[in-house]
């Protein structure tokens, strides 16, 4: 999954900020933004409100600024970012745990927003991703946000704990959290071994066939397909998971895939566990040899993807 | 229609097989081997036509393409030095290919097959049937009068590579051809001739202009009058094609072509977006999605963003179907094959993702902007 930001709505400015205060805030939310996108640049920026409302001062927002015809080019970027809205999206996206059991909550003895339920901040602790903030208070220009986590244990009763939510509010408060944000976004297995161990945890919406296992297995610590094999496979397990077979004939696809072509179609033929022999047209491609992860997307029983070839192109030695 | 396109050993490409939609976009950098596909489907188009196919031959110059000799269209890290280019098609719910090999001997402009499509077995695809288009970049620029052509537009209803017989397909089929109501402008609804609606569609272009063709007496030639809507319901003086924008003259053609295609017809568009403002570029990409929705195959090549994004919202707007639409980017390496990539649309006009250098320019100008 990209990196996740979170937008928090909390730190919307109160009334009496200048206007001039207020697009600097707008600037220095991009800023932030931007610095995000050095670590990736597919980030995803969560809100639970359309951006162009969030509230920067007394009857601003993002959108009666542009339509002033200031901060033209701003506003143009933040169009050009993977927005998601509402929060609900994520939760849903993320095969995250029922939201009604657990809820956060900024501390009662915080100087700003105290008790408030902080549902953006939440999410970037429970996802391990980033809360962005405008820095229109100390609290909100802290990189670590202290939160308070309710939440239900088996015989109903709440439990409270406290955690930390990353926070940023300028370019700079990147650098605080760049280390982190990289170990999060890399595969949370060391080698091809602990890849085929946990692939049902790991990757529940992909099935694999017997000749995989020794593919996968093979791929040692430290060997840079590693990284390659877990952005194809968890991407593909991801665009499973959100297929709306209803409305899409296919899932989409967070990289190229393609059909293979006829006259290599009897290369990618390959016996299922059952011993049944299928045709593994569809195909990514594994940087940096040139490798291919072959597969096939169903949709009955259940909807899954069959992996069939993780490795070298075939039929080129 | 065409399920896919191979070409092997094809000038930038080594082996690929491209499949084809109702609308296929080809875009990438110059260079990265879009031109080469149409040039490939113009080797086949203008092979037939001048007889050359049938007798197992490729002809490599012609009316729609001059790809030169066998030393040019041979890509270079060929294994063997053998050309071929393949056609797929679902006919009866079975998929079939015809393929063409040829040796490219370095000299020759026309290649003799080695392996071809038996003798009966061809069909009449759609790129050889009547109302196949192939609008080539450079197209015709405003003049003052235009040529006739009875073998094009009355045998082929053929507009020419550079749309040099748009202005006597009007003539001839202007009024004759009622339109499909599906690629009608929003703006004229009930006027459904070919000239009404090319008029209607003109107005994305350039509000408040009506085009005319008029032919030259004791002449082959037709003129085609250029008048804008003055005060009231009334024209104002009429204008030499010279005098307006080449906008209306390079779109134009490609208006046409749309406008006049019957369903199960091909039509290949390079560059329909060259001199349009970006609205009319958008609109443009629209009036192709629509073409294509109508059950033509458009096979379009595009810099433009904007055409993109035309052919987006009319997804979007359940105009065009998701799955009918192939966008493929093209890039390539010094020193290697051309390649592509495919990403897909949703049902909201959406692309499942952005390859590195598609259509990304404008952000990437924005993000420098904001340093």
């Amino acid at each position: 999954m990209p990196l996740q930001l979170f937008l928090n709505d909390l730190s919307a400015p109160a009334a009496g900020v200048s206007r001039v205060q207020s697009i600097a805030y707008l600037k220095g939310l991009i800023e932030t933004i931007r610095a995000a996108r050095g670590i990736d640049d597919r980030l995803i920026l969560n809100c639970d409100q359309p951006l162009n409302e969030l509230a920067l001062g007394p009857g601003l927002t993002i959108a009666t600024i542009r339509n002033d015809g200031e901060c033209v080019e701003e506003s143009q970027y933040l169009k050009t970012l993977n927005n998601r809205a509402p929060l609900s999206r994520v939760l849903a996206e993320a095969d995250a745990p029922d939201p009604e059991g657990f809820e956060y909550r900024i501390p009662a003895a915080a100087p700003v927003s105290a008790g408030s339920p902080a549902r953006a901040l939440g999410l970037a602790h429970l996802l391990n991703g980033l809360g962005v903030s405008l820095a229109s208070d100390a609290l909100w220009q802290s990189s670590q946000l202290a939160l308070d986590l309710l939440e239900l244990d088996a015989n109903g009763d709440i439990v409270e704990t406290s955690v930390f939510a990353r926070n940023a509010s300028a370019a700079a408060d990147m650098a605080t959290h760049e280390a982190s944000l990289r170990d999060d976004l890399r595969p949370p297995i060391h080698n091809g071994s602990d890849l085929w161990a946990y692939r049902a945890e790991l990757l529940p919406n992909l099935e694999f066939i017997p000749r995989t296992r020794a593919q996968v297995e093979g791929i040692l610590a430290g060997n840079p397909l590693l990284d390659q094999v877990w952005i194809k496979l968890s991407g593909l397990d991801q665009a499973i998971a959100t297929w709306r077979v209803a409305q899409t004939a296919h899932p989409m696809f967070p990289f190229n895939v393609r059909p293979e072509s006829r006259r290599r179609m009897h290369l990618v033929r390959f016996n299922d566990a059952d011993g049944v022999e299928r045709t593994f047209s569809d195909h990514t491609d594994l940087a940096p040899i040139e490798g291919r992860v072959h597969f096939i997307v169903e949709s009955e029983p259940h909807r899954h993807a069959l992996v069939g070839h993780v490795g070298r192109k075939l039929g080129i030695g | 229609m065409l399920d896919y396109i191979g070409l092997e050993n094809f000038k930038a490409f080594d082996d690929i097989e491209l499949s084809l939609g109702n609308l296929t976009l080809l875009s990438g950098l110059n260079g990265s081997g879009k031109s080469t596909v149409l040039q490939a489907i113009g080797v086949l188009r203008q092979s037939f036509d001048g007889s050359f196919l049938l007798n197992g031959d490729l002809a490599l110059n012609g009316e729609l393409v001059d790809i030169g000799t066998g030393r040019d269209v041979l890509y270079q890290g060929f294994d063997a030095p053998e050309i071929a280019i393949s056609l797929g098609q679902t006919r009866q719910g079975q998929s079939v290919s015809y393929r063409w090999q040829a040796a490219a001997d370095p000299d020759a402009d026309v290649l003799t097959c080695s392996a071809k499509p038996a003798t009966g077995e061809l069909p009449l695809l759609d790129l050889f049937d009547q109302g196949f288009q192939f609008l080539r970049a450079d197209r015709i620029t405003p003049s003052v009068t235009s040529p006739k052509s009875q073998n094009a537009v009355r045998q082929h209803r053929f507009l020419g590579p550079k749309g040099e017989y748009t202005a006597h397909f009007l003539l001839e089929f202007g009024e004759q051809i009622t339109t499909a109501e599906i690629v009608r402008s929003p703006h004229e609804q009930r006027a459904g001739s070919l000239i009404a609606q090319v008029n209607a569609w003109m107005q994305e272009f350039s509000p408040g202009v009506r085009i005319e063709p008029v032919p030259v007496p004791m002449t082959d030639l037709v003129r085609l009058v250029f008048s804008y809507k003055g005060e009231g319901a009334a024209y104002g003086e009429p204008l030499r094609p010279t005098n307006v924008g080449f906008g209306l003259t390079h779109a134009l053609p490609v208006v046409v072509a749309c406008l006049a295609a019957k369903p199960n017809t091909l039509l290949v568009v390079e560059n329909p977006e060259a001199q349009l403002h970006p609205r009319g570029q958008a609109s443009i990409g629209r009036l192709l999605a629509l073409t294509a929705a109508n059950n033509v195959q458009v096979i379009i090549e595009s810099h433009s963003d904007h055409v993109l994004n035309g052919i987006r919202l009319a997804v979007k707007e359940g105009l065009l179907a998701p799955r009918q639409a192939k966008l493929h980017f093209f890039t390539r390496n010094p020193g290697e094959a051309s390649s592509y990539e495919t990403p897909a649309l949703s049902s909201e006009g959406r692309l499942s993702y952005w390859p590195a250098g598609f259509f990304d320019q404008w952000e990437k100008s924005l993000d420098r902007l904001l340093d």
